[in-house]
């Protein structure tokens, strides 16, 4: 029986894609499987690399006639999976397969869990260094139940009011319940996914439907950055602009990202992250009338925390007028009083303030031999809790 | 001017001393020197070649004489290299060891702030290279960055009444892994016997009469260098069976904890410094001593040798304090990650090969050394 299912959604990165199957295939066990969604122009390099890769844990779902849009792609995956759970990682990320123990610790400990999540590391690729650049490595490793409520609030109200809701649950980089996300086919229209921003749009539904939520603070997988990637679009906004483009173009006919109820411009130069995680929040909540009170002015604080981190003036120009100009649309400039972000005050340095902060280990990247999220992970697990004493609940160690 | 002097006496040629030295070299600075005490009768020839390959006026090889009986012969080699450094400050390390040059900059933030500043500690990291490991090795790193004025007062609990309590356990002011201002070194010069460092183990000689003359001790959590595992010349030797003093029962081979008593020890009845309170102290570093061995026969081994010797030293009633347990046992997991400020991790990451390579490592992991003074201002 196929424990876990892990989804590995392509698109014409095959050099990246390779070495995270290879990277995988590396792990023991014959619990979970690996599915690689092909979603590139060109089907010839994965068919090919498939060709003498004979691991039968994994499978290879090759491109269809004409190319898929992101939330496409990973809809026949989900599809297609055998696992009792699913979990979704990109093709220049990694996870442990062995994050099928943690499951089924999970499960022995709290029966009725369905969507488990856990504190991934983070990896900049080596060709995506332009400038400075930090990994981080979360240090703890305790494993409790999260409150939905808590995450609710968070999420749909972004009641913490930083440039992200602190949520981190769903199958992107966590495991949900087959049967969890069979739930949400039914409650949303008979697909699981549907707005572009799929990982964040997840999210919401996972929030909204699970049964109960496990989160383990030991991490299980790395955020890769490759230079294609959508992560490294926080490096260059030139890059987030051609990927948002890109969105739109394959996504003919479906959601869009910008909407006259949340006037706030994907388009613009001075689009963030911020800004489409929070298009996406209310896209879900205003589609399936999720309570958002409170949203208005948390977002407005989210705005302005995004705009403290530019590195430069002209990113903070143009941050702050992006933000300015849908506040000043949305219900008609009411939250516009709330966004008056603070002056720009260059940073004393940029991603070189290595050390421990908040529990998490930021290293220099330039400083350490890994050159993929894998080799990273491996390096990473030499200073967190082994998965061995996560998983037998280990208190007592030796000195 | 040379602001800093790190010296390096080397009494045996050491393989890895022309790879620590290019390592250090590679710092871009200009305000440090490299003082290398050949001590071996001429046998550095690598290290020769190298200073000729490099022709780099920060390294300078010299091997001055010294007429030492045995038992003196590494505080001798100080004693003869320290008054030729030319630096502002004064470190010393090991041939295996590894310095971050950095430290000049660390300095003069130091003495920006607290202009009166005369010896300088730091975090230390320990390393034990591949090949001499025994199973798993452990290190344990300082993940702070505080700059803190340690009290005397407590410096000297640390030291002399092995007081774990006062937070300063990685604070070690001295010469040996530590920077002494010029002026200091030359008041302990004059203060002490008119040497820089005396007895078998002028590491913690140094540290002793630092705490008792530093005017204004500066602490650095973050640690700057990185002690190799293979590191003799701080300590007594420890194939040293012999108790030297005979109410203090303990011999260099007992123990770390021992070996550094007696260093105290030593340090104490020289200058006839007599103190009260430390016992209980001592007999609780004992047992960690014993707790951290890294197999069922070594911890039998330094149990019984410790017990011998508190029996002998306290009687009775001193054992029944000493009561250490084997806990690394088969199957007891290693604790890795945060606990007590400090990050634990299996030594085997990212495959590091020498003290350089590992400091390389943990700088990439910890407050970077340039930033100091931004944090200061």
């Amino acid at each position: 029986m196929v424990h876990l299912t892990i989804c590995l959604p392509t698109r014409n990165r095959q050099a990246y894609c390779i070495k995270t199957i290879a990277a995988l295939a590396e792990a023991g066990g014959s619990d979970f499987e690996v599915l690689v969604g092909d979603n590139s122009d060109d089907p010839a390099p994965l068919a090919d690399f498939f060709t003498i890769f004979t691991d039968r844990r994994f499978r290879l779902v090759p491109p269809g006639p004409a190319v898929l849009p992101m939330i496409g792609n990973w809809e026949r995956l989900v599809d297609l999976a055998q696992g009792r759970w699913i979990s979704v990682i990109g093709d220049d990320d990694h996870i442990d397969p062995r994050v099928t123990g943690l499951i089924r610790r999970c499960e022995v400990l709290h029966r009725d869990v369905d969507a488990i999540s856990w504190d991934p590391m983070s990896f900049h690729w080596p060709d995506n260094r332009p400038v400075p650049t930090l990994a981080s490595i979360p240090m703890t490793s305790g494993i409790m139940v999260r409150q939905k409520t808590v995450l609710a609030d968070r999420l749909y109200r972004w009641s913490e009011g930083k440039r992200r809701p602190a949520v981190g649950v769903g199958l992107y980089h966590g495991a949900v319940r087959k049967s969890l996300m069979e739930r949400i086919r039914q409650a949303y229209g008979g697909r699981y996914f549907e707005h572009p921003v799929v990982d964040w749009e997840n999210t919401c539904k996972v929030v909204a439907q699970a049964g109960k939520i496990v989160h383990c603070e030991r991490p299980f997988s790395v955020l890769g950055a490759c230079a294609a990637s959508n992560s490294a679009s926080t490096l260059s906004r030139e890059t987030m602009k051609a990927r948002l483009d890109t969105f739109e173009r394959e996504n003919e006919g479906g959601i869009h990202l910008d909407r006259p109820s949340f006037p706030f411009s994907l388009s613009d130069p001075g689009v963030s992250l911020c800004l489409s995680i929070a298009t996406t929040i209310t896209w879900f909540c205003q589609t399936h009338g999720v309570n958002q009170s409170g949203f208005g002015a948390n977002f407005a604080q989210a705005a302005m925390d995004e705009c403290r981190y530019c590195a430069t003036r002209e990113e903070y120009d143009a941050k702050v007028r992006c933000f300015a100009r849908g506040f000043a649309l949305w219900e008609d400039g009411y939250w516009a009083g709330h966004f008056r972000p603070a002056p720009f005050t260059p940073p004393k340095t940029i991603n070189q303030l290595s050390g421990l902060s908040n529990d998490t280990l930021h290293i220099r990247e330039a400083g350490i031999k890994p050159a993929t999220p894998a080799e990273f992970y491996r390096f990473g697990e030499h200073a967190i809790l082994p998965v061995d004493a996560l998983l037998s609940g280990a208190r007592v160690f030796a000195p | 001017m040379t602001l800093l002097s790190i010296c390096i006496p080397v009494s045996t040629p050491e393989t890895a001393l022309t790879g620590t030295v290019r390592e250090m070299l590679a710092s871009a600075r200009s305000d440090f020197e490299l003082v290398v005490g050949d001590f071996t009768g001429g046998r550095l020839a690598d290290l020769s070649r190298l200073a000729g390959e490099l022709h780099d006026a920060r390294l300078r090889v010299i091997a001055p004489d010294v007429p030492a009986e045995p038992s003196q012969e590494m505080s001798a080699c100080w004693n003869a290299m320290i008054p030729l450094a030319r630096g502002a400050w004064i470190s010393v390390i090991g041939a295996q060891d590894h310095l971050d040059p950095e430290l000049a900059a660390v300095i003069e933030a130091v003495v920006k702030r607290v202009p009166d500043a005369d010896a300088l500690a730091w975090g230390r990291a320990r390393y034990v290279p591949p090949a001499l490991r025994q199973g798993q090795e452990i290190a344990r790193i300082a993940t702070g960055s505080r700059m803190i004025l340690p009290e005397q007062k407590d410096l000297m609990r640390g030291r002399f009444y092995w007081d774990h309590a006062t937070g300063l356990g990685d604070c070690h002011p001295g010469l040996w892994h530590g920077a002494v201002r010029r002026d200091l070194v030359e008041r302990i010069r004059a203060g002490f016997s008119g040497v820089d460092v005396e007895g078998p183990a002028p590491a913690i000689d140094s540290a002793c009469k630092t705490i008792m003359l530093a005017r204004r001790p500066v602490f650095w959590e973050r640690p700057l260098s990185v002690q190799g595992a293979a590191t003799a010349s701080s300590g007594p030797d420890a194939g040293d069976t012999d108790p030297p003093f005979a109410d203090f029962p303990f011999s260099a081979s007992t123990g770390a904890a021992a070996a550094a008593a007696l260093a105290v020890e030593a340090f104490k009845r020289r200058y006839g410094i007599e103190l009260d309170g430390w016992e209980d102290n001592f007999i609780q570093a004992c047992v960690r001593d014993c707790e951290t061995a890294d197999s069922g026969e070594r911890f039998h081994a330094r149990k019984t040798a410790y017990s011998q010797a508190i029996l002998a030293w306290r009687g009775k009633r001193g054992l029944a304090a000493f009561k250490p347990e084997f806990k690394r046992k088969p199957g007891i997991p290693r604790f890795q990650g945060v606990r007590d400020h400090h990050l634990h991790f299996d030594m085997a990451m990212d495959d590091t090969q020498t003290e350089a390579d590992f400091y390389r490592l943990i700088d990439a992991l910890l407050f970077p050394v340039q930033l100091l003074d931004d944090k200061l201002a």
